[in-house]
């Protein structure tokens, strides 16, 4: 049973050696935007009293630029392959700032779900509800990244040089915490929703079908061969099927209410 | 199967909420991948040890119950695992 869970997860991850197969199989679909974005990051940080953040045009192409490059290189990090950082970005977007911050995403579903997880990480929480930042840029790109089609959403912070800084504690500038989602070709939209309607099988979603049909399978043996024992009156030489059905139910809940997506601590 | 669970009343106790606490942990760690494997990992090894000193106890441990226990908790690390990469 072990070989054949393997067996399959190999064979759908198999799949991203063959791009048009991929695209046609297991397919694409995200709805994640930047004005959803940037109202739940406001709403969040009303929430806690602070102020609301802006949109810079100029962050928002850093963020594009980022998470271009992450697609053309082929990494999912806070630093590039060369060395290129955050604050790289932002400088070469012509930003002068005082105080900077990066979240990344990948592989969400909704843009709520990007906040939340930004909001459960501790160090992308750091970011989330900082007092001292006023402008926000976003990036909401798709692309293959290492052989999946998925979405990076690149999330930059920044204290403009010419604002005061509010907290006591930040005398000096620090750079940003940074977190990678990857893109590789695809279109890239900044502050829009992209979405693919038609491919809705994401490989996260094809594999938990996958596993809850093999964990109910086993989970109807389980209780077949209890049903048989217990009708011709067998000895058991081996455990007990209850326990047995009960973590595997228990697996089964959690496959069903998995959440996909990766934020970069 | 209910004079089973009546025997095994305090074991199965255990069971239940280990289970409980594992669903509990391993959602409320996300969206950190790594604590989610090793959570499950924790399950597994959890599950297993569970298994031969519920046997053990009840004095019908074999070696057939030590591989069972095993490879249950293996298959439903591995499951878990493979869904967290």
């Amino acid at each position: 049973m072990i070989l054949l869970v393997l067996a399959v997860f190999s064979l759908i991850n198999a799949v991203r050696f063959f791009p048009s197969l991929a695209d046609r199989v297991l397919g694409y679909s995200s709805n994640i935007d930047v004005n959803t974005l940037l109202s739940e990051v406001n709403a969040r940080r009303q929430e806690l009293g602070l102020n609301q953040v802006v949109l810079s045009e100029q962050l928002n192409q850093a963020a594009l630029a980022k998470a271009q490059d992450m697609f053309s290189d082929q990494y999912w990090a806070h630093v590039a392959p060369d060395g290129k950082q955050a604050w790289d970005f932002i400088k070469e977007a012509n930003y002068s700032y005082k105080y900077a911050g990066e979240n990344l995403a990948r592989d969400f579903d909704t843009s709520s779900q990007v906040v939340q997880a930004w909001m459960d990480s501790p160090s992308h929480r750091e970011n989330m509800v900082n007092p001292d930042f006023t402008n926000m840029g976003l990036a909401v790109v798709n692309g293959n990244l290492k052989g999946f089609n998925t979405t990076l959403v690149v999330q930059l912070f920044a204290v403009p040089q010419a604002a005061q800084i509010k907290s006591a504690n930040r005398q000096t500038m620090t750079l940003p915490k940074a977190a990678e989602p990857n893109f590789s070709e695809g279109g890239l939209v900044a502050g829009q929703r992209k979405t693919n309607s038609e491919l809705i099988f994401s490989p996260l979603n094809v594999t938990r079908a996958v596993f809850l049909v093999i964990v109910m399978l086993i989970v109807l043996t389980l209780i077949y061969d209890a049903l048989v024992a217990k009708n011709h009156k067998y000895s058991r030489l081996a455990g007990e099927n209850f326990a047995h059905v009960a973590v595997f139910i228990t697996i089964a809940f959690l496959l069903i209410l998995f959440k996909g997506g990766m934020v970069l601590p | 199967m209910k004079k089973f669970l009546q025997q095994n009343q305090f074991a199965y106790l255990i069971l239940f909420l280990l289970l409980a606490l594992f669903v509990i942990m391993f959602l409320q760690s996300w969206p950190n991948r790594l604590l989610q494997r090793t959570i499950a990992v924790g399950f597994g090894a959890t599950y297993f040890i569970w298994g031969v000193i519920t046997h053990t106890k009840s004095k019908r441990i074999t070696m057939e119950v030590v591989f069972e226990y095993l490879g249950v908790a293996a298959l439903a690390t591995l499951l878990i695992i493979l869904i967290t990469l």
